[in-house]
């Protein structure tokens, strides 16, 4: 008779066996080496802190198969990068689970953080948090968090439920170990935007500001308690062409209510270029103007 | 814009002129009580750490079309603002570019309360310890101020080394030493962390 930790291990291997042609290793001159997963035979997701649009990177499947993927998006709030695959690599796209685990529930990281082969190790959720602000701005309505350390090579990995359907992906690791996992929910999100604008970005606005209280009764504030007050427009910005000026009161961006550095950062995030709405307060009379927002200009490109 | 003044010290009303060298700077009695507007109509008037009996006397001491500036001690801060004019208080420590922002407010008919706390507060959790990289904070050289901001444009390392005029390695060798000092792994969290430390534009 097959003992309980037999059949246990068996399964564990074929769920790794299952999902290893969903798998890619990834790898260029600069960066280090990271798991890709095949969203379809012609595209995968990973992670990366710089990416650029069109250049490629090494992908090699889990058969040994070589290729190559062209980087098609890139989130570079969440650091998800969206690849095409250059030539037909015979793989099978993963698919994502509906559902976020629970506290307790155990998954297994498949990755491929070398060449030699496929990597895995079972995990337990440790916790499932939200929300949350990612190091480089973005927020995150919902994270998990496992019992096992980040591990170089395991970013861009799926975590896998018993069902072999990926609930999570793993963010690039952070120098204390600390591992993160980004919901499938939500990294279907960004693959999705990323998919209609290429690029997710921290838009640039060009002010500083403080965040200061307002007086609650004023009808105009409409319930509001804080704004951000501008301490500085720099000069040839989308927010000085706007018409906003030092000393006016922000409150919204698009409906989205500024009153914090934090805030306003949220609200920053979206499509390199963007027109959004924003309403302020001048000597506590209520605007409103059209801001251009753009991508911080790339150097490179900038002619002067 | 003219701003008149009401403070004892000296030296601020020099540092004043300096700072904010755009506004017409007149210099009032040393204290609220003694003030005389005499035929004057300043735009603003500044008052520097007010008494708080003449705060409480501030409508019968001045026209309420005058908006009024205060800058007030820490911890000192007057918690009764008289409605119906236009006026800001700083609470110390306060930066030049706080004032310049609400001088340019109050004449508007802004209202504007200075809470300690409202500088950088965060709304959400971060991953990293936010506290932990308070009592690291190491300040920036010249040198890697312009590289960041080089770099907060969307410069390439090769194109902030081509416009500053150093070499590619000396870039690479201040991005490191920057994205160290801001905790950073990233150019894009680089920008964050310097944009919460008020050093970059949002």
């Amino acid at each position: 008779m097959e003992t309980v930790l037999a059949s246990l291990s068996k399964e564990l291997k074929s769920l790794v066996e299952s999902s290893s042609p969903s798998l890619l290793h990834i790898y260029t001159e600069e960066a280090a080496p990271r798991t890709g997963l095949v969203l379809s035979r012609g595209e995968a997701l990973t992670v990366a802190a710089q990416a650029e649009i069109g250049e490629t990177v090494e992908a090699l499947t889990a058969a040994g198969r070589p290729g190559s993927a062209a980087v098609t998006g890139f989130d570079e709030t969440s650091g998800l990068v969206l690849l095409e695959l250059q030539e037909d690599l015979e793989v099978a796209a993963a698919t994502f689970a509906a559902a976020t685990p629970a506290v307790g529930a155990l998954a297994v990281s498949v990755a491929y953080p070398s060449r030699q082969s496929v990597e895995a190790r079972l995990e337990m959720i440790r916790c499932v948090g939200s929300p949350i602000r990612l190091p480089a701005g973005r927020r995150l309505e919902s994270y998990l968090q496992t019992d096992a350390l980040s591990y170089p090579g395991f970013s861009g990995a799926p975590l896998l439920s018993p069902e072999g359907e990926a609930v999570a992906v793993a963010l690039p690791s952070r120098s204390r170990g600390e591992n993160l996992y980004i919901t499938a929910g939500e990294a279907v999100q960004i693959r999705d935007s990323l998919r209609r604008h290429t690029r997710i970005v921290v838009a640039y606005l060009g002010v500083r500001g403080k965040a200061a209280p307002l007086e609650e009764q004023a009808p105009e504030n409409g319930g509001r308690t804080k704004g951000l007050l501008l301490i500085d427009v720099e000069g040839n910005s989308p927010a000085q062409k706007a018409g906003l000026q030092v000393g006016d009161m922000l409150l919204t961006i698009d409906g989205r209510p500024v009153d914090s550095l934090d805030s306003l950062l949220a609200a920053l995030i979206g499509p390199a270029k963007r027109s959004a709405t924003v309403t302020f307060l001048r000597g506590g009379s209520p605007r409103e103007a059209t801001v251009e927002l753009v991508e911080r200009s790339r150097g490179e490109r900038r002619r002067r | 814009m003219t701003v008149l003044i009401v403070t004892e010290n000296k030296a601020l009303l020099r540092q004043l002129r300096r700072e904010l060298p755009e506004l017409e700077l007149l210099e009032g009695s040393a204290s609220l009580s003694e003030l005389q507007l005499g035929g004057s109509h300043p735009d603003l008037l500044l008052i520097h750490r007010p008494h708080s009996e003449h705060l409480d006397r501030l409508d019968d001491l001045l026209p309420k079309e005058i908006p009024i500036v205060l800058l007030e001690p820490s911890g000192n801060q007057s918690d009764s603002i008289p409605p119906g004019r236009g006026i800001a208080s700083l609470s110390e420590p306060w930066s030049w570019e706080e004032l310049r922002a609400v001088l340019m407010l109050a004449p508007r008919g802004g209202r504007y309360v200075d809470v300690e706390t409202a500088g950088l507060e965060n709304d959400l959790p971060e991953t990293t310890d936010p506290g932990g990289r308070e009592s690291r904070e190491e300040p920036l050289s010249p040198r890697e101020m312009e590289v960041l901001k080089k770099l907060a444009e969307g410069w390439t390392n090769r194109g902030i080394a081509g416009v500053l005029g150093i070499s590619e390695n000396t870039v690479k060798f201040h991005l490191s030493a920057i994205f160290r000092k801001l905790g950073a792994e990233s150019r894009t969290e680089a920008i964050i962390v310097a944009a919460h430390r008020g050093l970059l534009a949002l």
